[in-house]
């Protein structure tokens, strides 16, 4: 018996998201962050293409939902993903992850002697939001976007927002710049 | 049928073989749904059994259904065999029946279904570290969950894990223990499988576990393919992991346990035989309830057992766990875990928790016998202070095993002179009383405390009834288990029907945990 999808989870569309980013040429996963499993490192190829460890998270130690690297454009984003845009608007969640997008920026720039990262420190580095497309307005989530680069200005100028919405019984993403508004050519 | 993939020698003892002249040239296909708790660990469980087909001699394609739900196909000699991943249970239905009654006691990582009949062809858990102190045994409860639905599983552990103090910690013996005794009390597979090893701690691909885990799920796709019973022909591979479960155990038991009883090796063939003749898990097989382990009474222990065993002070003073440890100096119990810590818990939550105890007691209080009235209060005052809290621990051990039943309630009626437990002195069995000090309401029905008397009670002979387990919390009112006894969604109460005889609360409130009574 097939079942049906009846409600989409946060990794439910982060899922979906990564599928598109391992079907892309321009984008790597280094580093995803389920409930369970062998995924609690960042890696990364060399530049032979061997691909080797970044930095292990410890068990209680805070982590992102994705870390996406794009070598062409130098931009390495850091995810934070949810179900709703609601959950992403929560204070508490706001500090965190803006907490979390400073330190591990801070500690990847830091990386310029690592054999697996080296160039990668020199980066343009940004903060993702992924959710599950629902009833919240672009106004809301422009503002919400503008509180969390409020806490990271000095790191990054923009928010990249990764909207994940069914269309014809699929599951796809959009990416967009929230200040700006530019559409983003991420995986799709 | 002869299963296609094995030789005279098995799985576990030389590479399969793929010749099977004896079979028809059309080709068999079957469908299959794995369903998993994320995407992640379904495609990665794929994946892995992906590559022991390729060691085969098969291939496999994946394509994403709706653009996300992996579709994995399965090429091996003449079988052509579909998996679909579904991941995160609650975002799907309908669910088949079976799979609710097995997630209603716990979510396995992964539910291998066959799809023509929606038949539960094996559960797995896995985990990516090396759990340690109390969250050891919080898995315990959905391998019991597992067994008692009875559908075989897996859990795959690291037997080496890195701790943050930068040292290395080896995997509970619980786990494994409770495994043996479940295969051989209900003869339903309940293996655990160790990867990692000293110097590669947390690795997947060190140590045999996880190879050992995706032959086997090769094995039951194959068998099903076939028509053949799921576990049919993998006698190698399934005496294999029992040997190393019971491997781990002797090499591991006694840094947590006092001694081991002697097992006997020739049980393991035969049990393996049981194992994988055996095709509907679920009832007849029940009858004849053996034991994997003998654990002795406390008067034949050894001489060099005995030495160990000597009563010791409590930190928080409690008269039943008092006449607990008078028991062992009186030779009537003894203690089997080595040491428990003491975690002291913050003066806020204490006050919190303690109000909301006496408050549910009181509530319960006006509705039942004023017999009750005010033998259970909690008060900060009798918690031994620390630097940063207070202690909750009363009893030294978490488990005493009994010689008898009586015994025990004599116990309970030198403590709670209030309360009449006559009618339980007739009782003739060999005994277990756990004890769990947590103070938070509701705390016991659920981690680590459930997983814990899951792994003690089964270890301990509950499922073949060698042993009455009662389990007491002295810092719980009764009216948390009398207000949700019949509640099916409260998984801690469902375990404790399952496995436990009495519950011993505050004030030494009684609750038989077959007639729902409060005595």
């Amino acid at each position: 018996m097939k079942p049906k999808l009846v409600s989409i989870s946060e990794e439910i569309v982060r899922w979906s998201f990564e599928i598109s980013v391992n079907r892309s040429d321009d984008w790597f996963i280094a580093f995803t962050n389920p409930t369970a499993g062998p995924w609690k490192r960042i890696t990364a190829p060399d530049s032979n293409g061997e691909k080797g460890e970044i930095h292990r998270f410890e068990i209680d130690e805070t982590r992102p939902d994705l870390i996406l690297v794009n070598d062409k454009t130098q931009l390495v984003l850091i995810i934070e993903a949810k179900t709703t845009f609601n959950d992403l608007q929560k204070p508490a969640q706001l500090a965190k992850t803006c907490q979390l997008f400073e330190s591990l920026t801070l500690r990847l720039r830091n990386m310029s002697n690592n054999n697996f990262w080296g160039s990668r420190s020199k980066y343009e580095y940004s903060l993702g939001l992924l959710w599950s497309s629902g009833d919240e307005s672009k106004s809301q989530i422009s503002k919400t976007c503008q509180d969390y680069l409020k806490n990271i200005t000095a790191l990054t100028k923009d928010i990249i927002c990764i909207q994940g919405y069914l269309e014809n019984d699929s599951l796809k993403s959009k990416a967009y710049k929230a200040i700006s508004g530019e559409i983003l050519k991420l995986p799709n | 049928m002869p299963h296609p993939l094995v030789g005279q020698e098995g799985l576990g003892i030389r590479p399969p073989t793929l010749d099977n002249p004896g079979m028809s040239n059309s080709q068999k296909v079957a469908e299959f749904n794995l369903w998993a708790d994320s995407f992640h660990e379904g495609e990665w469980a794929c994946r892995n059994i992906a590559r022991e087909i390729e060691n085969q001699g098969g291939s496999f394609q994946v394509q994403y259904d709706q653009g996300f739900i992996p579709a994995f196909s399965f090429q091996i000699n003449d079988l052509e065999i579909g998996v679909h991943v579904y991941g995160n249970y609650g975002s799907w239905s309908p669910k088949p029946k079976a799979l609710e009654d097995l997630l209603a006691w716990g979510k396995p990582d992964l539910v291998l279904i066959n799809d023509r009949n929606d038949e539960i062809l094996m559960a797995v858990e896995e985990t990516a570290a090396t759990p340690t102190g109390n969250q050891a045994l919080q898995r315990c409860e959905r391998q019991f969950g597992s067994a008692i639905e009875g559908f075989p599983f897996w859990y795959l552990i690291s037997e080496f894990g890195l701790h943050s103090d930068g040292g290395v910690r080896r995997d509970s013996v619980w786990p494994s223990l409770m495994g043996l005794e479940i295969m051989t009390s209900l003869e339903i597979p309940s293996i655990v499988l160790h990867y990692s090893d000293l110097e590669n701690p947390e690795d997947y691909e060190s140590g045999k576990g996880m190879r050992s885990l995706f032959r086997i799920m090769m094995g039951v796709l194959i068998n099903s393919t076939n028509g053949a019973e799921p576990m049919s022909g993998l006698e190698g591979e399934l005496q294999s992991q029992i040997e190393e479960m019971t491997h781990f155990i002797d090499l591991t038991a006694t840094n947590s346990l006092y001694f081991l009883p002697e097992s006997e090796s020739t049980k393991e063939e035969d049990l393996t035989k049981k194992l994988c003749a055996t095709g509907d898990l679920r009832s007849s097989h029940r009858k004849d309830r053996e034991n994997y382990l003998i654990w002795p009474l406390a008067r034949e222990l050894t001489a060099l057992q005995q030495e160990e065993q000597s009563s010791r002070d409590l930190k928080k003073q409690d008269l039943f766990a008092r006449e607990l440890e008078k028991s062992i100096d009186k030779g009537e119990s003894y203690g089997i875990i080595r040491g428990s810590g003491s975690k002291p818990q913050k003066e806020d939550q204490m006050k919190t928790w303690i109000s909301q105890q006496n408050s549910l007691q009181m509530t319960w209080e006006k509705e039942v016998d004023s017999k009750y009235e005010e033998l259970f209060r909690l008060q900060l005052k009798d918690f031994p202070k620390s630097p940063t809290g207070y202690h909750v621990i009363t009893a030294p051990r978490i488990l005493y095993l009994f010689d008898a039943f009586s015994k025990v309630i004599k116990c309970l009626s030198r403590a709670f002179p209030d309360l009449n437990y006559k009618s339980l002195l007739s009782i003739d069995s060999p005994s277990l009383v756990y004890v769990s000090n947590s103070v938070k309401p509701g705390r016991i029905f659920g981690d680590p405390y459930t997983g814990q008397i899951a792994a003690y009670a089964t270890s301990f002979g509950a499922l073949s009834k060698g042993r009455k387990f009662i389990a007491y919390f002295p810092h719980q009112s009764v009216a948390q288990a009398v207000n949700n006894f019949n509640n099916p969604s409260n998984k801690g109460l469902r375990i404790m029907k399952e496995l436990t005889d009495y519950l011993v609360f505050g004030g030494g409130i009684t609750l038989d945990m077959k007639t729902g009574e409060v005595l």
